[in-house]
């Protein structure tokens, strides 16, 4: 193996507004290993290769890249000093095609400076042949499923032959099969001298493929692993810095109640069919499974975002049909979107306006809102979640991810709620607040409250949930409960392999 | 169950332009029975000539929209060059008409290079830069020409209003027109990128894609086609008209629309606008022949861009439940 560091990053320091998303980070790589980063979400990773990808610059450090320093302004700066980047999210146009998206700024012509399809459509049946792929080059991205979204973007940036290539999550769509391919293809490109930075959440994949760990935390270095070392339990110490006991609470002494919230039969065409399962009194439910599988369709339909076309949906006694969002905040529903930024929060409006929106009616008399009932309400609530910030008046915008998602929380504890859903609890939410997010979640269980959780991070479904239910192409495979939970197990169901659902009373 | 989280899509090179020509058809072919001085030679050239102003500055309209944005102040393009025609191009010497081609040209694709920086660079909406940029040019037209009048070379605008049965000088320059922009859009890099950043600019810009510079190109073809489709209509005119263009500005988009250009961007085809266009044409010349209240046109326009779209809606609906294989 090369023991020239082909890429060394130093002292990179990276500012938003409000958080310092890294802070005096190093990290490197040689051509021909496996350089794998792993944290919690919020620790750093996207950020640092969003850097060597162009799309973030620091505001401190160097980049340096075979050994001369670089500034990688844009993404064709990073494209030119040979990086490859296959990105977390699905980050394609859905509106071209196989062939488009995988040339898109590196078009080939042919000799009257006019494109030359044939010559790249034949490139992807190349790539096809050598990846063992069968993306048909001329569908378009928006109709393929999201793991051949994923195999798109990997064959872009294999396409590139780059000298580094940085995969970010590049298994949180694919099945068990799939990623075994990637992993060949990655033993591949290894021996034929790519330098690789692996980002995942999946402890056991690093184990098997990594040559070398980089473990950041809260946007600090924490330490390097060389192979042989690489354990499991070591990852975790380092990415947590305490044990998971002290990260979960403990809820072997809670009590459930009766059904608080059931589904039967739900049916989403084209993405669920036949869905049931249901909720007790102060049970945190856990829906796990590879990124698409249905599960967000599910809670979305549940709380009426989404239209269903078979199924009913029982919340607190009362049943609900498709669509009509106020009908179920009348009823008691709550959900915490996954997309806070986006679909949750109105950044620009105060932490009161934010958490007060749901509830309006209960400060209102004669459709005037009564301000010092109000502020009451949102004040007890600012204490009761510990949400730091100046004054309740304080926008929303300049919160950190913790105090958002507690805004969040704060607006549908406000309605009172007796099913909640929460989608993503811990996204873009530092560690310190994501042990208060549980102990809250935790507390309201307490009063009788029934949890709905969605998750994409294994540790933190197996963690927090009372019961798993596993989701795989619109279907639940399997059912598991918090002591029997292992990856093993869950990584299983997720690849489609059904399971023996417990038979509950 | 394999075909799990379809989103719904046309496709965009395909789309739905045979459902336009085929409505076109039907609708020739309706005023062809009913009116056997609809089918002479004489009125499907006539019916061409009046379309073709449309059609070119609705081409330059639907790249802008397929970009991602809009450009209000094609229109007052049109005006602004058929006044700089008229005061320019008066005597027929080639001097004079070359010189007066080149500032008419120039001024076009120099509005829709402002338009463009406006957009990219000071990042104010493309509703509100084109929307200024508009009535800019309505003032400077005024201030060239306060009134119609002015005069264009007649050798020039004879050449341009030349006629031979269907065939035309103008119907030519539709085609080059047409051409060079398919050429642009389907088999160059600048195509792909326009529908990329259509689609979402930050994912766009994350893949290499130069956005600002193609979203500008947009613009300059925009202008570019505003500036030839001014001419077209000083040469018919003979004058030049400090409002002769303001309905292009609406119509474009309409003719757009109808062609099957998604106003989201990121989806539709220059070939289904000028069918767009053409149907436009089409209606208002056949109420005319009708004898229909010049003001029900406006009426019968909007019915048609709504109900494009309805059948656009359905046709898009059908197809993501094919997708989903229900």
């Amino acid at each position: 193996m090369n023991t020239q560091m082909y890429l060394e990053m130093e002292h990179i320091t990276k500012r938003f507004p409000g958080v310092t998303a890294l802070s005096d980070v190093q990290f490197s790589c040689r051509l021909g290993e496996v350089h794998a980063l792993v944290g919690e979400n919020g620790a750093g990773k996207s950020t640092l290769m969003n850097i060597l990808g162009g799309l973030a610059a620091p505001d401190e450090g160097t980049v340096r890249i075979d050994g001369h320093e670089v500034l990688i302004r844009d993404p064709n700066v990073s494209f030119s000093c040979g990086i490859g980047f296959v990105h977390q999210e699905s980050n394609l146009l859905t509106n071209l095609t196989v062939c488009e998206n995988i040339f898109l700024a590196r078009e080939i012509y042919s000799g009257r400076r006019k494109l030359d399809q044939e010559k790249m459509r034949s490139q992807v049946q190349e790539m096809n042949d050598r990846l063992g792929y069968h993306l048909d080059p001329d569908a378009q991205v928006g109709n393929l499923k999201l793991a051949d979204r994923q195999l798109t973007e990997i064959a872009r940036a294999v396409m590139q032959n780059p000298k580094i290539l940085i995969m970010d999550e590049p298994t949180a769509a694919l099945s068990k099969q799939e990623v075994k391919r990637l992993f060949q293809i990655i033993e591949t490109l290894k021996k034929s001298g790519v330098g690789i930075i692996y980002i995942s959440h999946r402890l056991e994949e690093i184990i098997e493929i990594a040559d070398r760990v980089t473990v950041l935390k809260d946007g600090k270095y924490v330490g390097g692993i060389q192979k042989g070392d690489i354990t499991r339990d070591k990852m975790i110490s380092m990415m947590v810095g305490r044990t998971l006991k002290d990260i979960y609470p403990d809820r072997r002494d809670v009590v459930f109640g009766e059904e608080m919230l059931k589904i039967e039969g739900l049916t989403i065409p084209g993405k669920v069919q036949g869905i049931s399962f249901f909720v007790r009194a102060g049970e945190i439910v856990g829906l796990g499974g590879l990124e698409g599988q249905g599960q967000r369709d599910v809670v979305r339909a549940v709380f009426g975002v989404e239209p269903f076309s078979a199924g009913t949906v029982t919340a607190a006694g009362v049943q609900y049909r498709s669509g009509g969002i106020a009908k179920r905040i009348r009823g008691k529903l709550g959900y915490v979107t996954d997309d806070r930024r986006g679909n949750g929060l109105i950044l620009g409006q105060s932490i009161r306006k934010n958490a007060s929106i749901a509830s309006l009616k209960a400060f209102s008399r004669a459709c005037f809102i009564q301000g010092k009932k109000e502020r009451q309400a949102v004040k007890e609530q600012m204490e009761l979640l510990q949400i730091k910030a100046s004054s309740m008046e304080q926008e929303t915008a300049t919160l950190s991810g913790g105090n958002q998602q507690k805004v969040m929380l704060a607006r549908w504890l406000l309605v009172h709620p007796k099913v909640l859903i929460i989608d993503e609890p811990t996204k873009g939410v530092d560690v310190g607040a994501r042990v208060s997010v549980y102990q809250i979640i935790n507390d309201l269980t307490k009063v009788g409250i029934a949890v709905v959780i969605l998750t994409s991070d294994m540790l933190e479904l197996m963690g927090v949930s009372d019961r798993i239910l596993m989701f795989y192409e619109g279907q639940i495979t399997a059912e598991i409960l918090h002591d029997d939970a292992t990856e093993e197990r869950l990584m299983q169901a997720a690849s489609g392999v059904v399971q023996e659902v417990k038979e509950h009373e | 169950m394999s075909n799990i989280r379809i989103k719904p899509f046309r496709n965009p090179k395909v789309g739905s332009v045979a459902v336009i020509y085929g409505l076109l058809l039907v609708v020739f072919a309706g005023m062809a029975v009913v009116s056997p001085s609809y089918r002479s030679i004489e009125n499907i050239g006539n019916i061409i000539v009046q379309c073709i102003p449309l059609a070119i500055v609705s081409m330059g309209q639907t790249i802008v929209i397929i970009g991602g944005g809009i450009d209000m102040s094609v229109g007052a393009m049109i005006s602004m060059s058929t006044c700089i025609a008229a005061v320019t191009m008066s005597s027929d010497s080639a001097v004079s008409v070359g010189g007066g081609l080149a500032r008419v040209l120039l001024a076009s694709s120099g509005a829709g290079l402002l338009n463009g920086l406006g957009v990219n660079s000071c990042k104010v909406p493309p509703l509100i830069t084109t929307l200024s940029m508009m009535t800019v040019l309505s003032g400077i037209s005024l201030a060239i020409l306060p009134q119609a009048g002015g005069r264009v070379s007649k050798v020039f605008a004879d050449f341009m209003m030349l006629r031979a049965g269907v065939l035309s000088v103008s119907l030519l320059i539709l085609i080059c027109v047409y051409l060079l922009l398919r050429r642009a859009m389907y088999h160059s890099g600048f195509g792909n990128a326009v529908y990329a950043i259509g689609n979402h600019q930050g994912i766009a810009a994350s893949m290499g894609v130069k956005v600002k510079r193609i979203s500008i190109l947009t613009y300059v073809a925009a202008g570019v086609c505003a500036g030839v489709t001014g001419l077209l209509l000083a040469s018919r005119m003979r004058i030049g008209d400090p409002v002769i263009g303001t309905s292009f500005g609406l119509d474009s988009i309409t003719a757009s629309a109808i062609g099957g250009t998604s106003l989201n961007g990121g989806e539709g085809q220059v070939s289904g606008t000028i069918a767009g266009a053409f149907l436009i044409g089409m209606l208002s010349n056949m109420m005319n022949i009708l004898g229909v209240n010049h003001f029900y046109q406006y009426v019968l326009k909007g019915i048609l861009l709504v109900a494009a779209m309805i059948i656009y809606s359905i046709s898009n609906t059908l197809e993501v439940k094919r997708h989903a294989g229900i």
